[in-house]
């Protein structure tokens, strides 16, 4: 299983969104609303890139509350502030 | 729900006469009864042929029981005079049932027939039954094994009545579980190796009743993956609930219930999902 290159082939297919492999499982969290509804409208090629990386299932976060990617964390808050 | 054909109900039928006859050979029964698809349609079929005075369809409670599918369980045996007892089982106490292994359902099962089939001797009743049908063996059963154990039969599987047949045939009898969906019990929703509490088993309920409150029907599953629950809808209404709006609502209506994050699976519903996931069995 690989999140990163699940990840690298979403955002191939113009596609932009987390990627975190639970096992088997690829739970993938866009990044905004229009990238959610891009996802949903194509999830058989969707569901096909992430078997083709090695899952089994592949998940739509639903409006994600808090992301846990470092990538996304830039804004923060440092260790003492 | 799939229409079923005219050939089909024709042979489904004959196959109810030979349970019929089956049911009669044993003269009483007691049968295991959670009040599905399966088990709803033996217990009617079984007072009709035998006469409520020969019937005890027992329940076994417990926190892996839903409680909407009690109700269902309880409406099916009011309407159609099927005579009721519940046991509670205690298969949450057995630390080999909690640590979730890929025979979890053996233990729950071993708990389930070790009390019932004494409680059905002491009522002089010799043969307890289950709703095990001739589609079930072609998945990842292990609780069949405790059935063969405890001596339990399986009339629909011994006369080969498949779902679909079952589902015709009830739906003809007006059995209101006719179209319900598949419905095992809670622990199912939990991946193998990861511990099934009554804390998880009561947050996945919730979540699942939340659900059908918002209308949802159909096959669901909320899926338990620690802080994520993911949904598993059917065709029908996965594509409706990806819509943004909605998928607001489910979104909050799972978070309500308990849960940190909720994701909707893109494939949708598939039965044993998890057994996938967690390679029990082939994708």
């Amino acid at each position: 299983m690989s999140a990163a290159g699940l990840r690298s082939a979403l955002v191939a297919a113009g596609l932009e969104a987390e990627v975190e492999g639970r096992e088997r499982l690829a739970l993938i969290s866009p990044t905004d609303a229009v990238e959610a509804r891009a996802i949903a409208e194509r999830r058989g090629e969707v569901m096909a890139l992430a078997i083709a990386h090695g899952f089994s299932h592949a998940a739509l976060e639903l409006a994600p509350t808090r992301r846990r990617s470092p990538a996304l964390q830039t804004d923060a808050a440092l260790p003492g502030d | 729900m799939m229409p079923i054909e005219p050939a089909t109900i024709a042979t489904a039928r004959e196959k109810e006469i030979a349970l019929v006859a089956w049911l009669r050979e044993r003269g009483r029964v007691a049968i295991g009864f959670s009040g599905g698809v399966d088990s709803a349609y033996l217990a009617c079929v079984a007072v009709d042929a035998l006469g409520s005075a020969n019937v005890l369809a027992i329940i076994g409670k417990s926190a892996s029981y839903p409680a909407a599918q009690w109700a269902a369980a309880r409406g099916v045996a009011d309407r159609f005079g099927v005579p009721v007892l519940e046991i509670d089982t205690h298969e949450m106490e057995d630390p080999r049932y909690a640590a979730n292994p890929a025979n979890r359902c053996y233990f729950c099962k071993t708990e389930l027939w070790s009390l019932l089939v004494p409680a059905a001797r002491e009522r002089g009743i010799d043969t307890v039954i289950d709703g095990t049908n001739a589609d079930d063996m072609a998945g990842h059963r292990p609780g069949a094994v405790a059935a063969n154990e405890n001596a339990v039969e399986s009339p629909l599987l011994i006369i080969g009545l498949t779902k679909a047949e079952i589902r015709a045939l009830s739906q003809e009898r007006d059995i209101p579980t006719w179209a319900q969906p598949s419905s095992p019990c809670l622990s199912s929703r939990i991946p193998y190796g990861i511990a099934v509490t009554a804390t998880r088993l009561a947050t996945i309920e919730r979540a699942e009743a939340a659900l059908r409150e918002l209308g949802i029907s159909g096959d669901l599953r909320v899926r338990y993956h620690d802080d994520l629950a993911r949904v598993e809808l059917g065709s029908v209404e996965l594509e409706r609930w990806l819509e943004p709006e909605a998928s607001e609502r489910l979104a909050a209506a799972v978070r309500n219930a308990g849960f940190e994050r909720v994701a909707i699976d893109l494939r949708g519903f598939r039965s044993g999902s998890l057994n996938v996931l967690t390679g029990v069995s082939a994708a």
